[in-house]
């Protein structure tokens, strides 16, 4: 805006003088022109170079005056301007009084134009040289005789404000401006908000730079057509008869969703490694003499089950021991083949069970590493037990760990820490009534028990089977008092062959009005009791002899790594044996 | 192997590892993950960027190499001052392998367990 | 359950300490070195102690400010989803990622998240990686026959 009305104003002025009017309307134009490339041009300057410029501009100006005859030095001195005295009539309105946003001097403006009217002869001839100027190509210089004209409002009020990147600058002691022009401003790169850049932008693209954008352009194809080529590759339609049958609910077939089917079960087959057990066969084989009769198998988890973490600020960590544990396991140690399966890691484990049961009463420890990761949950999958599984019941307080063979599993609520807690314990007589009864598959008679809870079922079937059995026993006692054999038998103090449990016989057992499964019990709970005094008597020994063994192995295993090819790895400290176990 | 004999396994297996052996497990995981890291970024940077002025090869091992280096370094020393029992120390610890030495039922419950029993 | 590190809120100010000595001591031993070996001769010893002090305690409060971000993420991300899986910790390096560089913008910070997530995910790969190695120890065999 101040634009236009200093040039009106000047316009006013030169139309004052009388010039004609395609030289106003020339002046006018270059006025533009120049107003732009001032502008650029001031732009590349640094601030710093800013005022030593002026003065070469200004210095230029004058220079370019070619009217020797304005002044009156003598004709031999190189710079007109400097040499002599001058008097106020040499003084020439300037050729352009542009000054773009500038204002402040506009009061002294008069003074100049004092002599301007005085020298009506010198605008002109300062036009005709202005035009002549002009016709000959050159701009007219920029007047910086009263400050630098301002360009803040084309740097800051236009839209993009991002700075000019700081290329080489141009070295305008040697250029004139109108070099400057031409040559390509670095500034045309940046920002969207000037819309005059002279280059393209593949004009500053150097080979490297489009050799680097091939490369890269050709590197994401074929990372596209690879990923699709694998994606079809994945998706393919099973191959064979046997995988067809394998993935029955991801079929062959077109349709994207089979596809995509597909795909999914092939991509998670590779992470089979991370979320299968750790080994196909978690126990070792069957082991007739290491096992009690009857070839059940009793699988009981850690966690909210026999023990139960807490954390508080003053103590940390502790654990509490269900009350019944120890109870519960020796006693089942006789029927079961005690098997503890958790998802705690094992190395998280290890510790806790080598305290809880020190004489491995459960015989063989599975950690998480043994579950199988299905859907965030660690499930306890029984079919990689490598045993019989009609004959293997669960315990756990989780039902999603289970939830392979729901079938054989007995759900209990997680203990908390309740010292009163009997659940445990109650589950002893069932336990033992299904190991011992000779029952060929326990899931149908889990199945039976669903949904009830099973200690007090249990009591009541057994109430049922006792008043059963004891009423049988009345309708005998009757009909074998008419007999005499047996009595004959006992008064002549042969014991009938028959079976036996422990000391008496069955039949005897019977006739006391027990009934097989009492009989049974009574004979259990002998058995647990020797265990309890064996162990008293001799557990202190067997401790100290595991530990000795243990130490032997780590001995062995030290020995056989130094050996091997780990020892490279390890030069480390000597082999400070301590002999904590376990 | 004609090594010297230095404790190639964290001293007394199931015991405390020392200070060396800590520093050791933390720089191997550390390392790996650096690695693969490393891996990752330069082939992102590669991809976006361009390869340096010295290939491709030497810019995806400069990075891989340069980020294992670093990850080991600070990993190692995180695990050294662990000594709380970390879990690195327990998985050596776990490397103590764990073959439950079971007490045979049979030398050591038989006598508790009646034969006429076995015998049903 | 992992009983080296406390239950969710306080398990922040350990792993909080832990980053913050962990960068502590490896800032000490990188910038003691970088200060010796970038300062002339006969002023290096001093020269390296002037770094560690300038610089270590920087690198402990940046690794700090890390962990116990993370940490506190970790938590609440469990105490959202209520699971226990790797899925947790990759969230939470995604939002530590994301608010370490909130000063850069919004795609700073989504270049961030992305990156640090990446990064944790690595690590965990790399840890269940680790662990499954190791599972293979866990194998049970039957004892040697008793010597009787």
């Amino acid at each position: 805006m101040l634009v236009r009305l200093v040039s009106r104003a000047s316009a006013q002025r030169l139309v004052t003088s009388s010039p004609s009017r395609t030289a106003v309307a020339a002046q006018l134009r270059s006025y533009h022109a120049f107003d732009r490339s001032t502008t650029r041009y001031i732009r590349t300057l640094g601030q710093s170079q800013r005022t030593s410029h002026v003065s070469a501009i200004g210095a230029r100006c004058y220079s370019s005056r070619k009217d020797p005859q304005q002044s009156n030095e003598p004709p031999s001195s190189a710079q007109e301007e400097f040499s002599g005295p001058k008097s106020p009539e040499a003084n020439t309105t300037p050729s352009s009084t542009e000054s773009f946003a500038y204002e402040a001097p506009r009061t002294s403006r008069p003074a100049p134009g004092a002599p301007a009217p005085g020298s009506p002869a010198e605008p002109s001839s300062a036009e005709a040289e202005e035009a002549s100027q002009v016709a000959s190509g050159q701009k007219p210089l920029p007047d910086l005789r009263h400050g630098i004209p301002s360009t803040f409002a084309e740097e800051f009020l236009k839209q993009t404000a991002e700075k000019p990147e700081k290329s080489t600058e141009p070295d305008i002691t040697e250029k004139t401006t109108q070099e400057l022009e031409e040559a390509p401003e670095p500034e045309a790169k940046a920002g969207g908000g000037r819309g005059d850049s002279d280059y393209p932008k593949s004009a500053y693209e150097t080979s490297i730079d489009r050799r680097r954008n091939m490369m890269a352009r050709y590197m994401y194809i074929a990372l596209f057509t690879g990923a699709t080529a694998f994606a079809m590759y994945m998706g393919r339609n099973w191959e064979t008869e046997q995988e067809e049958k394998a993935h029955a609910d991801a079929p062959s077939g077109w349709g994207f969703k089979l596809f995509w089917d597909r795909v999914k079960v092939r991509l998670s087959s590779q992470m089979v490694y991370y979320t299968e057990p750790a080994f196909p066969k978690l126990l070792p084989d069957v082991d007739p003499m290491m096992r009690p009769p009857g070839g059940m198998t009793l699988v009981i988890s850690l966690e909210d089950m026999m023990v139960h973490t807490e954390w508080t600020r003053q103590n940390g960590y502790r654990l509490a021991k269900r009350p019944g544990v120890d109870y519960f396991l020796r006693y089942l140690s006789q029927y079961y083949e005690l098997v503890l399966f958790t998802s705690v890691p094992s190395m998280n484990a290890d510790p806790i069970i080598s305290k809880l049961d020190p004489f491995r009463i459960i015989t063989w420890p599975l950690f998480r590493e043994a579950t199988k990761y299905e859907g965030g949950d660690y499930v306890k999958d029984i079919s990689y037990l490598n045993r019989d599984i009609s004959k293997v019941i669960v315990i756990d307080s989780k039902a999603g760990h289970v939830k392979n063979q729901p079938e054989n599993a007995i759900i209990l609520p997680p203990w908390k820490g309740d010292p009163k807690d009997q659940d445990l314990v109650a589950l002893i007589p069932f336990l033992e009534h299904v190991a011992t009864m000779g029952i060929t598959d326990v899931r149908p008679v889990l199945a039976s028990f669903k949904g009830k809870h099973i200690p007090t079922e249990f009591s009541a079937r057994e109430a049922r089977a006792r008043a059963l059995f004891n009423a049988q026993l009345d309708a005998e006692r009757k009909k074998s008092s008419q007999r005499g054999v047996g009595a004959f038998a006992s008064a002549l103090g042969v014991k009938p062959a028959g079976m036996m449990i422990g000391e008496e016989s069955i039949s005897e057992g019977f006739e006391k009005g027990k009934m097989l499964s009492d009989q049974i019990r009574e004979r259990g709970i002998q058995n647990y009791q020797q265990i309890e005094k064996e162990i008293q008597e001799n557990g202190t020994k067997w401790l100290k002899e595991l530990e000795a063994e243990q130490k032997r192995m780590q001995d062995e295993q030290v020995k056989g790594m130094k050996s091997g090819l780990m020892g490279w790895i390890g030069q480390g400290s000597g082999p400070e044996e301590s002999p904590k176990s376990a | 192997m004609p090594v010297p004999v230095g404790a190639g396994v964290p001293a007394g297996h199931g015991g405390a590892p020392s200070t060396f052996d800590k520093f050791k497990m933390g720089a191997m995981m550390g390392g790996t993950v650096g690695l693969i890291i490393g891996f990752i970024f330069g082939a992102t940077n590669i991809v976006r960027y361009g390869p340096g002025p010295n290939g491709m090869m030497r810019t995806l091992g400069q990075y891989m190499v340069g980020s294992s280096a670093t990850f080991g370094f600070f990993m190692g020393i995180g695990t050294t001052i662990r000594t709380d029992g970390s879990p690195i120390a327990a998985a050596a610890f776990a490397r103590a392998h764990q073959n439950p030495i079971i007490l045979s039922r049979h030398s050591r419950y038989a006598p508790l367990i009646d034969q006429s029993f076995r015998s049903r | 359950m992992d009983h080296t590190r406390d239950p969710c809120p306080w398990v922040a100010l350990n792993d909080f300490g832990g980053a913050f000595c962990m960068g502590a001591i490896g800032g000490a031993v990188w910038h003691g070195v970088k200060g010796y070996r970038n300062s002339p001769y006969g002023e290096r010893r001093i020269g390296a102690l002037t770094a560690i002090k300038a610089r270590a305690p920087v690198l402990g409060g940046n690794f700090g400010v890390w962990g116990g971000l993370f940490s506190s993420y970790d938590c609440a991300v469990k105490a959202v989803r209520r699971k226990e899986d790797p899925w947790n910790a990759i969230i939470a390096g995604f939002f530590t990622g994301g608010s370490l560089a909130v000063r850069g913008g919004l795609r700073q910070m989504r270049n961030g998240a992305i990156g640090c997530a990446i990064l944790i995910a690595v690590i965990e790969g790399v840890g269940i990686g680790f662990q499954r190695m190791m599972a293979d120890n866990t194998r049970l065999e039957l004892p040697p026959p008793p010597p009787e």
